[in-house]
């Protein structure tokens, strides 16, 4: 008999009677920390493979995001590149009016400066009625200053501050009832009153009962206006009011430019 | 080298084969490549590798512990004993070798199981018929592999012609 014929059957002795050892033997606790040991060095691995798996299926839908990303960023960059010339021309015209102003010796206006403010909490009791904005007066924000919002590339009225607290500051909604502002209403420029209906309704009364005014004409504050700007937008007219026989004027109600429940960021303007 | 390597590899592999497949689908790696070890490198090799492979199983299962590495080491040894008798140089045969060596191995097991658990194997259609076949199919690939880590080692280990 060879070596390896003799390794062989002394091999096989052996491996028999460990495991039969092994088989007898209560192994039940040894066994399961050596298991728990195994499972310890062999679990990261197939979790390691399932998040690689959900990477790989989520590459197609991340590729197309990351295309999408690409377009928007090209086509805002050349956004941007138009807007820096706009505001190059808009320098020239400021330059230009001024000087023209001085010529004229009507008063200098400055410019806007505002501060933009986080939208913090509105009040269930009175949804329409007023809002919270996470700037105070320590943001130097002052009583009465017109709050514009923005939404789909267009600035509109929100309202204008009520109450100031250290750090945020309530706004009065242009819809709540308290609520009043001059506004001129279409291409005719008739001034009229707005007034909010304490839902999202406003309505604009005194316009003259002769204007031809109809629906979708858009109505902007006016220059009498105490606390905003001219030519902020408002909204636009939604219907126009049957006249009345006996009141000297007409009416007619205002859809608002900005949807009030969709706003995050509103613009704090500071001086009119 | 190739016994280490082929160790490694058959404990890792099924535990990927078992977290991945159901068991039915999952051939039994170890069981394979302790038959072609015993097949290509003798009864020495192919019994080790039943032996701490069949170790490494018991150890993932919560049957019988020492079980799988009885059989496999035993299975090692016979398969051994055939190598010079039969030619196993072709697919078929081998394929046949994994096929027959795993109806053994399932009918240990079931012997073991009733002998020291007193009770029966669960899903011994699966034992009996999936895992032969499953096994059989795989089989000729493990040859394969084998013999191509043999045939490169030799090629390192052979003085280069001048």
């Amino acid at each position: 008999m060879n070596v390896e014929r003799r390794v062989e059957k002394v091999l096989f002795v052996v491996f028999t009677a460990v495991s039969l050892l092994f088989l007898s033997l209560p192994t039940a606790r040894s066994l399961q920390v050596f298991k728990l040991f195994l499972a310890y060095c062999f679990d990261p691995g197939p979790q390691l493979s399932a998040k690689a798996a959900e990477v790989l299926k989520a590459t197609p839908s991340n590729y197309l995001r990351l295309m999408t990303v690409d377009q928007t960023n090209r086509e805002l960059r050349l956004d941007a590149t138009a807007h820096r010339l706009k505001l190059q021309q808009a320098d020239a015209l400021l330059e230009e009016n001024r000087a023209l102003r001085h010529v004229l010796g009507l008063r200098e206006q400055g410019l806007w400066k505002f501060k933009i403010a986080g939208v913090l909490e509105r009040d269930a009791s009175d949804w329409f009625g007023s809002l919270v904005v996470d700037l105070g007066q320590e943001a130097a924000i002052s009583l009465n200053a017109p709050v514009l919002g923005e939404q789909d590339g267009e600035i509109g009225v929100v309202g204008r501050i009520l109450e100031l607290g250290p750090k945020t500051a309530r706004v009065l909604l242009i819809d709540d009832q308290l609520s009043s502002i001059a506004v001129m209403v279409g291409d005719s420029r008739r001034e009229g009153l707005l007034t909010g209906q304490g839902r999202r309704l406003l309505r604009v009364d005194f316009l003259d009962p002769e204007a031809a005014i109809a629906v979708g004409d858009r109505v902007l504050t006016s220059p009498t206006s105490a606390v905003f700007a001219p030519g902020n937008l408002v909204g636009a007219v939604r219907r126009v009011l049957p006249v009345d026989p006996y009141l000297p004027y007409q009416s007619v109600e205002v859809a608002a430019a900005m949807d009030i429940n969709n706003l995050k960021q509103v613009l704090i303007i500071e001086g009119k | 080298m190739i016994w280490f390597f082929g160790f490694v590899s058959a404990c890792f592999a099924h535990w990927w084969l078992v977290q991945m497949f159901p068991e039915s689908a999952a051939p039994h790696l170890p069981l394979m490549m302790t038959i072609a070890f015993s097949i290509v490198r003798g009864p020495v090799s192919g019994q080790c590798m039943g032996f701490f492979t069949g170790l490494f199983v018991d150890t993932l299962s919560v049957r019988l512990f020492g079980g799988q590495a009885l059989v496999l080491s035993a299975l090692g040894y016979l398969s051994g004993q055939f190598r010079k008798k039969i030619d196993f140089n072709s697919a078929l045969a081998q394929a046949l070798a994994i096929f027959t060596a795993s109806l053994a191995y399932a009918a240990a097991m079931e012997a073991l199981s009733l002998i020291f658990m007193n009770q029966t194997l669960s899903g011994a259609l699966t034992y009996f018929i999936g895992k032969p076949l499953t096994n059989a199919l795989a089989g000729p690939a493990v040859f394969a592999l084998l013999d191509k880590a043999a045939a490169s080692r030799r090629r390192r280990l052979l003085p280069r012609a001048q």
